[in-house]
């Protein structure tokens, strides 16, 4: 397939600049969430925002509207189960993720069973943003940047120390909240680019791969957004090309970056 | 002149067991207090209580005169924790590091600026580790690491230090020089400093002030009138007593 050419499309166009702008926040946020050792919490969201798609789809509401307030609630719900139940996170993340996963399944029976949409979802189709999906995609991306801006060094602090960042006077609690919340907020915008089932991975890969070489926390943050907007090109220029599904090659692409990157910093041992 | 940290009654409980039974002392400025007591005695639960860390089930703590949950100036306090809760794989440089010292100071959006830049330098000037400025953690030392977090709770010129076994993880000659640089921030910036450690007979060298806790206090003053104290001799023996007044400067 002639790549230039299909370049003229705008729904080629729009998958470019959608999975771009939803690759940066990934690769951002998913920095925090593995250093935090909270990678999976994408995995959980993203079980849950299956939940939410289905209940969309069988009530006839845009499933990603229907997805965004009850995958932020559960984030919330991971956060308080893990403070208050004597949990671990993980166990947290699994309850909540179960519930999500059980949710859709009995959903999308109560609907007739799976149907194509509902598989768009779970493996997405990042050909498929529309206008209203991508200004969505753009305003969000916006405000959690800026909300990642501002609470750059508190988000550091609790990253690197938590307790330490508390009797530096940060509200940890408030800044744990902000940071399920606008991964809840990444997870449902990321649906699109690689469906429910890869979300995890475009959280985790670019920021992994970022790890083996960065020196320094800004430049693990900007060499993670690289990563991520690279992989996002090359991977749907590869899908185009190869007529393949854009999700898994964007995926794969991160993880031969993440190869690439750790070769690298052993040849510098 | 008010007590820059004092306890009343203090006592904290974990999974219904007491940890702490009513604690009380006040701490004045300058002071060099040596923090010490038998394991499981409760030490890193009282510092941390007195930081907020841990909920108290009783009595009260009062920071630079402040009941404790009224308290906001952490920029006056510095701490240095038994064991830093950081991973080795975070890829913050020794700088970043500090520079998180300072956001005691500041107001959301907490930046650091050029003078802030200044201020990382000198604390890193004053533990002579200037040169790891651009270093990973990861590519530090214990000894360094340590330094490096020491530099941390120093970088907002804290007027009170309080420090959890800072040198349990340290070879015996990077330790003795640790410990003299804590006693030069006491003696040449007034630094008050509360410090935990095993190591009775060592902090005897440092230290003006005592306070052995075993749940409860079991001392707590001058080490020149815990050396002549004879319910101390009963409690340690003679011999104990001699050799940890022996190292007492």
């Amino acid at each position: 397939m002639d790549l230039i050419s299909v370049l003229q499309f705008g729904f080629v166009q729009r998958a470019f600049l959608g999975g771009c702008v939803i690759g940066v926040l990934c690769s951002v946020l998913g920095l925090f969430l593995v250093l935090r050792k909270m990678s999976l919490i994408g995995d959980g969201l993203s079980h849950v925002s299956f939940g939410a798609v289905a209940l969309g789809l069988l009530a006839n509401w845009a499933p990603l509207y229907a997805a965004l307030p009850v995958v932020v609630l559960a984030s919330l719900a991971i956060l308080k189960l893990s403070e208050k139940a004597r949990l671990y996170g993980d166990a947290a993340i699994g309850i909540v993720s179960g519930l999500g996963i059980a949710s859709g399944v009995v959903l999308a029976s109560v609907s007739g069973g799976f149907n194509v949409d509902l598989f768009s979802y779970l493996f997405g189709n990042i050909l498929a943003i529309g206008d209203e999906e991508l200004v969505l995609a753009v305003a969000l991306a916006g405000v959690v940047l800026v909300a990642v801006a501002v609470f750059y060094n508190d988000l550091l602090a609790v990253a690197f120390d938590e307790e330490y960042a508390r009797i530096s006077g940060i509200r940890t609690t408030r800044i744990n909240m902000l940071l399920m919340v606008l991964t809840a907020v990444t997870v449902v915008l990321a649906i699109r680019v690689v469906g429910i089932m890869l979300i995890s991975a475009l959280l985790i890969l670019p920021a992994s791969t970022a790890l083996q070489l960065a020196r320094g926390f800004k430049a693990a943050l900007l060499l993670s957004a690289l990563a991520a907007v690279a992989a996002v090109v090359a991977g749907l220029c590869m899908s185009i090309v190869l007529d393949l599904p854009a999700g898994g090659v964007i995926v794969g692409v991160n993880f031969v970056f993440f190869l690439a990157a750790l070769g690298l910093r052993k040849a510098a041992v | 002149m008010s007590a820059v940290i004092a306890t009343e009654e203090l006592s904290a409980r974990y999974n219904s067991i007491d940890v702490l039974q009513d604690i009380s002392f006040e701490v004045s400025a300058g002071d060099y207090i040596g923090l010490t007591g038998p394991n499981g005695a409760g030490k890193t639960t009282l510092i941390k209580a007195l930081l907020g860390l841990v909920p108290i089930s009783r009595g009260s703590v009062k920071l630079l005169g402040e009941e404790l949950r009224r308290f906001s100036r952490w920029d006056r306090i510095g701490y240095l924790p038994q064991r830093a809760n950081f991973s080795l794989l975070f890829p913050a440089s020794v700088k970043e590091i500090v520079g998180l010292g300072l956001l005691a100071q500041k107001r959301t959006p907490k930046r650091l600026n050029s003078s802030d830049a200044d201020r990382i330098d000198k604390a890193l000037q004053l533990l002579g580790i200037e040169s790891l400025r651009a270093k990973m953690m990861a590519e530090l030392s214990g000894g360094q690491q340590q330094r490096v977090l020491l530099a941390r709770a120093l970088v907002v010129k804290p007027e009170v230090l309080l420090l959890d076994e800072p040198a349990a993880a340290l070879d015996p000659q990077i330790r003795d020089s640790f410990f003299e640089t804590i006693h030069d921030l006491n003696r040449d910036q007034r630094i008050t400093v509360l410090l935990v450690t095993h190591d009775l007979g060592q902090i005897g060298q440092y230290a003006t002030k005592l306070l052995y806790v075993d749940k409860r206090v079991v001392f707590f003053g001058r080490f020149s009138d815990f050396c002549v104290s004879a319910e101390m001799t009963d409690y340690f023996g003679t011999h104990s007593q001699h050799l940890i007044c022996h190292q007492h400067r």
